[in-house]
């Protein structure tokens, strides 16, 4: 019954949420809700902007031509249609792609939004001497242009399927304020950055560093809302003092709760629960280049098998996730295969498979080949302790097969920053965030090994992972728009990926979100998305 | 407060007899006398056997993970409970008091020697030898040890021992106790006793060993118990920074640290850590109220 | 007296100096650099994190990066911070005045409740109070501070609903005295409490050599009153350790308070210090390190000019 509801009420949304229907402003915001964040943002320019924190603040005050749902869909928001194929957006060769614009859109100041922002904006992101860290996507363009105020025209230097990511999300910043600003001078620290102008549903108000960030209605919104008069985004960069902030109201939404408070949760009043899927993956990448052992599918085939992975749900993280089929598309992803099923947990089959690989027992109990013990090494950033939990569950059920695991954690920043990058580990244990777009190149590239003796350090494969057909799949699914025939590359890319494991995959990522019962249209993406690309729409309940 | 004051003018009158005597059987005695004290040893002394034959009175292996059987209460079969992997808490103290114990003891008596020295050398001479230590003093406490601990951490393969965390932290932290020191010299210097003594040409370091350390015993005393318990924790603090044990080794400190995650469902597993510190260091507390009244020769009891 | 302080002024030069090339070079040995979190996005480029070195002169060698920050420097400017691209200072000064307040609040109640209960545990040593009083600092001693300010939020927030739980205002109202010190009680408790129980057990045990101490024999033989002979000499004298250790430790709460500040969202010096430490966030760790050097300096001196007013036979060479 309350699944129904909830469906209808979805439905409800989404068709409320067309831009068809022009809806005006709501020109009586009431109430204020909190959002309690466990770090604080380092600017409010969405263009230099590099932490999620600041991408669910950001979407109150930017927009961009287009946004993303909770669904990974893309939706209008500055431009009047989502471009495809079919409406002519897109050229067939997928070179060319036309935005029609908004006409009725104003900056918080009261200027007009024209095709001059986005090209601004393009701009902006391309020059050199302002400290934009990706232009990932941008630089596939390679001729901008407005044949009138409201529409503008994009030229591709070569196909490129994500492409429409790049215009998605907060992003468009004004040309009227921002071109009288020295490029160099464009920087976190600039006056912008600290006071952003944008055409959001919500203006900033005051930036308190580490304590708060105040936003405040904009009742000149062009879409429907904002039904909120104040939202405050509240740094509380501690998970157990953001569960208390919770219980005494003092926040309204605690995004992403921990595993081991969920039964506390329950227990609070006034607040609803949510379960959601998370585009992240936790897995363990094994060095094929540093340890040769691992470079054999067998070894990497029986340590998953010998994984008790539905135990590690269950009792480590207290049943906030789900087993990973395999492949490292998400579920919450339109191109996931649902065909693929889990590795089991299975001792016989995975002491088979390193039979036939050739390890024999030795007299401790550990495998032998060639008077080589089965020796490896788990390494993962220190301090987690839910990492530092399934090193030590794989280290008994590994001995178990004959391997001797040893842990070795890292300080974070060293972990990631260093021994990843450069290879230095045996097994690593992270996880990895999905984007909304299925394209993984720089994880299992053959091209995208870095290199450490050459000093590329270029891509993610950290695993070195080598495979002719993976290459060309991934070489032909951003070369062609048509999302048919990318989902039927990437559903084999994910069968290949299966059997191959280039990396262990361990479990997808569950978020649980605890908020106010009272507040309406709470819809987190469990992407990076993140949770306020509908803050417009969030609504007390009388 | 009266009778007090009474106990007062008593023992110095007592002092040069007793002394004469033998120092050492009289600490003894005083020490002996002392309950909390020999409570606080013997507590003490268990603890450390305890650790030692770890392997033999454990009642599991201390890396025996029960997933099945994980945070459960105190049982006939867990007298502790089982913590997050369903290990036996119990097994999981007597095995951490090894790495927490040593460290605590260690670091600490390290940390003590040097800054005894390092304050007995500047209190006593002063003038520019003071002023060199004392500016090595700030410069030490300045030192950003924090990024030499991570470069340490990434440079040793093999990751930092108990062995080379007792002398990290034995280094890094004697300045307290030299600046106490220094500061213990610097009043006593003035005092009549001292500048007879300097004056009738007794020896420098009869000088410190007869006057000067009793009365500092005091200071040096409440530093260590308090070092003792600083240091257990800081082991837990440094695993942060990926130096010091490894899991799925326990510590004391660990175990604490861990149990953070936990305050809402198994909060006990806070408490028999949290307890197994404060016990230990109280009673190394009481050892050493009973040390310093054994061997103050102002007091008496 | 002034020529003292003034020598011990310039003798801060050479070590702040000293301190800020090894710490310099220190920090550009540490593994994973600013830029290496990037890397692992996998929408930067090799291309994007050269250009960005470049731009942040990270390209340049270790020795020209030191010289032009302490250039800089001496043109009273610390530089830019790699994360959020401010001035340095700017991000010290808005977080120095909650630092300071939160010290300032926590020194009030350590010192309130320490130095009395050190002369009273003894003066009435071995008695049931003085025990009392011994569990109760080495309960300090032991407790997890995580677990300590958790305790103190369920209790006077959750349960009583006194205080609030967390930060330094109420968000959005106008300034108020009250409301400020409604928020500092619960961290400067939970800051405080661990020296509180220090500072307990050193005044306890000078307290005790004090009250041995000749003089004071000595003063009775004069006939002054006794309580005016313990409280002016015992105590005056029993306070150097204290004032030693409060030298000590206070300057190490600049950028040493972390737990409180994380556990009660308190937006000081410590959070930003340990931040910048995972970003490797050079400027803004250097910053902070001369600030806390600089600190170490001024309370040992002023820990040892105290020397001399609480003990005047106390010289300086």
């Amino acid at each position: 019954m309350k699944r129904l509801t909830a469906i209808a009420f979805v439905i409800a949304l989404l068709v409320l949420a067309l831009p068809a229907v022009s809806l005006a402003a709501n020109p009586h915001p009431s109430g204020r809700i909190v959002v309690g964040m466990l770090g604080d943002a380092e600017t409010l320019n969405p263009l230099l902007s590099e932490n999620q924190n600041e991408q669910d603040i950001l979407n109150g005050i930017f927009d961009n031509l287009l946004k993303v749902d909770d669904h990974g869909n893309f939706l209008p928001d500055l431009a009047t249609q989502v471009p495809t194929i079919q409406n002519g957006g897109i050229s067939k060769d997928g070179l060319v792609y036309t935005f029609h614009l908004r006409k009725d859109v104003k900056w918080h100041d009261g200027q007009p939004f024209t095709a001059k922002d986005v090209i601004f904006t393009w701009k902006t992101i391309m020059n050199p001497k302002v400290p934009v860290v990706s232009r990932s996507g941008f630089d596939k363009i390679a001729q901008m242009t407005a044949p009138d105020p409201y529409t503008v025209i994009m030229r591709l230097k070569e196909p490129f399927a994500p492409f429409l990511l790049n215009w998605s999300g907060p992003g468009i910043v004004p040309e009227h304020i921002l071109a009288k600003v020295p490029a160099d001078q464009i920087t976190k620290a600039g006056a912008f950055s600290h006071h952003p102008i944008g055409t959001g549903p919500f203006m900033f108000k005051e930036w308190k560093s580490g304590s708060y960030v105040l936003l405040t209605a904009n009742k000149n919104y062009f879409g429907q809302g904002p039904y909120l008069s104040e939202v405050v985004f509240k740094v509380v960069p501690d998970s157990n003092t953001l569960l208390t902030q919770l219980r005494t109201h003092e926040i309204d939404i605690l995004p992403g709760a921990q595993p081991n408070q969920y039964s506390e949760l329950t227990k609070i009043q006034g607040i609803k629960i949510l379960k959601k899927d998370a585009a992240i993956y936790a897995h363990i990448t094994p060095n094929t280049i540093k340890n040769p052992i691992l470079a054999d599918k067998r070894v990497r085939q029986a340590l998953e098998y010998a994984l008790p992975r539905q135990e590690i749900v269950a009792k480590v993280l207290g049943g906030i996730g789900r087993v990973a089929s395999a492949a490292s598309i998400t579920p919450t992803n339109w191109a996931f295969n649902p065909n693929l099923k889990p590795y089991p947990f299975d001792l016989n089959k995975a002491k088979a498979l390193l039979a036939e690989a050739g390890w024999k027992p030795g007299p401790d109990g550990i495998l032998q080949k060639d008077g080589r013990p089965l020796k490896l090494t788990i390494s993962t950033n220190a301090g987690n302790k839910t990492r530092e939990m399934i090193e030590q569950i794989a280290q008994q059920y590994w001995r178990q097969i004959g391997v001797d695991l040893q842990i070795q954690n890292y300080e974070p920043t060293t972990f990631f920053g260093d021994i990843l990058d450069h290879m230095k580990f045996d097994l690593a244990l992270f996880a990895w965030v999905s984007p909304p777009d299925p394209d993984e190149t720089t994880l299992y590239a053959s091209w995208q090994i870095p290199d450490p003796a050459t000093g590329n350090t270029n891509g993610q494969n950290y695993a070195g992972y080598k495979n002719p057909e993976i290459d060309k799949i991934l070489k032909e699914a951003v070369a062609t728009p048509d999302m048919a025939v990318r989902k039927k590359l990437y559903w084999r890319e994910q069968e290949i990926l299966h059997e191959d494991l280039p990396l262990l995959y361990l479990y997808y990522y569950q978020d649980i979100h605890a908020y106010n019962a009272n507040l309406l249209n709470y819809r987190p993406s469990g992407t990076t998305v993140g949770n306020c690309w509908n803050i417009a729409l969030w609504q007390l309940k009388k | 407060m009266e009778d007090m004051q009474l106990e007062l003018a008593e023992p110095a009158a007592a002092e040069p007899k007793e002394l004469v005597q033998s120092p050492w059987r009289l600490a003894v005695r005083h020490f002996a006398r002392n309950p909390l004290a020999v409570a606080g040893l013997v507590f003490i002394a268990f603890v450390t056997l305890m650790a030692l034959f770890a392997p033999v009175i454990a009642p599991y292996k201390f890396d025996a993970i029960d997933l099945f059987n994980i945070k459960a209460p105190p049982s006939a079969q867990h007298w502790l409970g089982t913590d997050e992997l369903g290990r036996d808490e119990l097994t999981r103290l007597l095995y951490g008091a090894r790495v927490s114990l040593s460290v605590g003891l260690l670091a600490t008596l390290l940390s003590t020697l040097i800054g005894l020295v390092v304050g007995a050398v500047s209190g006593y001479f002063g003038g520019w030898i003071d002023t060199i230590l004392m500016r090595f003093v700030e410069a030490m406490l300045s030192f950003p040890s924090l990024f030499l601990l991570i470069i340490l951490a990434s440079l040793i393969p093999t990751g930092i021992d108990v062995k080379a965390m007792v002398l990290i932290l034995g280094l890094f932290g004697w300045m307290g106790l030299a600046r106490l020191i220094r500061a213990e010299f610097l009043a006593i210097k003035q005092k009549e006793y001292a500048e007879a003594a300097v004056a009738l040409g007794v020896p420098t370091w009869r000088i410190m060993l007869r006057h000067f350390l009793p009365n500092a015993l005091g200071v040096i005393i409440v530093s260590m118990t308090l070092g003792v318990g600083g240091n257990i924790l800081s082991e837990s603090a440094l695993s942060f920074l990926g130096v010091g044990i490894q899991p799925p080794t326990a510590s004391w400190g660990n175990m604490l640290t861990n149990a953070q995650d936990y305050v809402w469902n198994a909060p006990w597993l806070a408490v028999w850590p949290g307890l197994a510190i404060f016990l230990t260091v109280l009673a190394f507390n009481f050892v050493g109220d009973g040390l310093r009244d054994a061997f103050d020769p102002h007091s008496k009891r | 007296m002034a020529r003292y302080i003034l020598r011990r002024l310039l003798q801060a030069i050479p070590l702040l100096l000293l301190v800020s090339i090894i710490s310099f070079f220190i920090m550009q040995l540490t593994p994973g650099g600013p830029m290496a979190m990037y890397l692992m996005n996998p929408k930067v480029t090799a291309a994007d994190i050269a250009r960005l070195e470049h731009l942040y002169g990270l390209d340049q060698p270790i020795y020209v990066q030191y010289f032009k920050w302490l250039w800089a420097l001496l043109h009273g400017n610390l530089g830019f911070s790699y994360k959020t691209g401010q001035p340095v200072l700017a991000m010290i000064l808005s977080r120095l005045p909650n630092t300071l307040e939160l010290m300032i609040a926590a020194f009030i109640l350590a010192v309130a409740v320490a130095i009395p209960a050190g002369i009273f545990s003894a003066v009435r040593r071995y008695t049931f109070g003085d025990h009392v009083v011994t569990v109760f600092t080495f309960m300090g001693v032991a407790i997890p501070s995580f677990w300590f300010g958790l305790m103190l939020q369920l209790l006077f927030s959750v349960q009583l609903g006194w205080l609030p739980s967390a930060g330094m205002m109420t968000i959005g109202a106008p300034f108020s005295l009250l409301d400020r010190i409604r928020h500092l009680i619960l961290p400067a408790f939970m800051l405080g409490l661990l020296s509180m129980a220090g500072w307990t057990r050193y005044m306890r045990s000078s307290m005790l050599d004090a009250l041995s101490e000749d003089y004071i024999r000595t003063a009775r033989a004069k006939g002054l009153a006794e309580r005016v002979v313990h409280w002016k000499h015992a105590v005056k004298n029993a306070l150097i350790p204290v004032i030693t250790i409060m030298g000590l430790e206070i300057p190490s709460w600049f950028a040493g308070a972390v737990i409180t500040e994380t556990v009660f969202a308190w937006p000081g010096m410590g959070r930003l210090y340990w931040d910048s430490v995972g970003s490797r966030d050079y400027p803004v760790l250097m910053g902070a390190l001369m600030l806390t050097t600089f600190m170490v300096v001024v309370g040992n001196l002023v820990a040892d000019v105290l020397y001399g007013i609480v003990d005047p036979r106390i010289r300086y060479d």
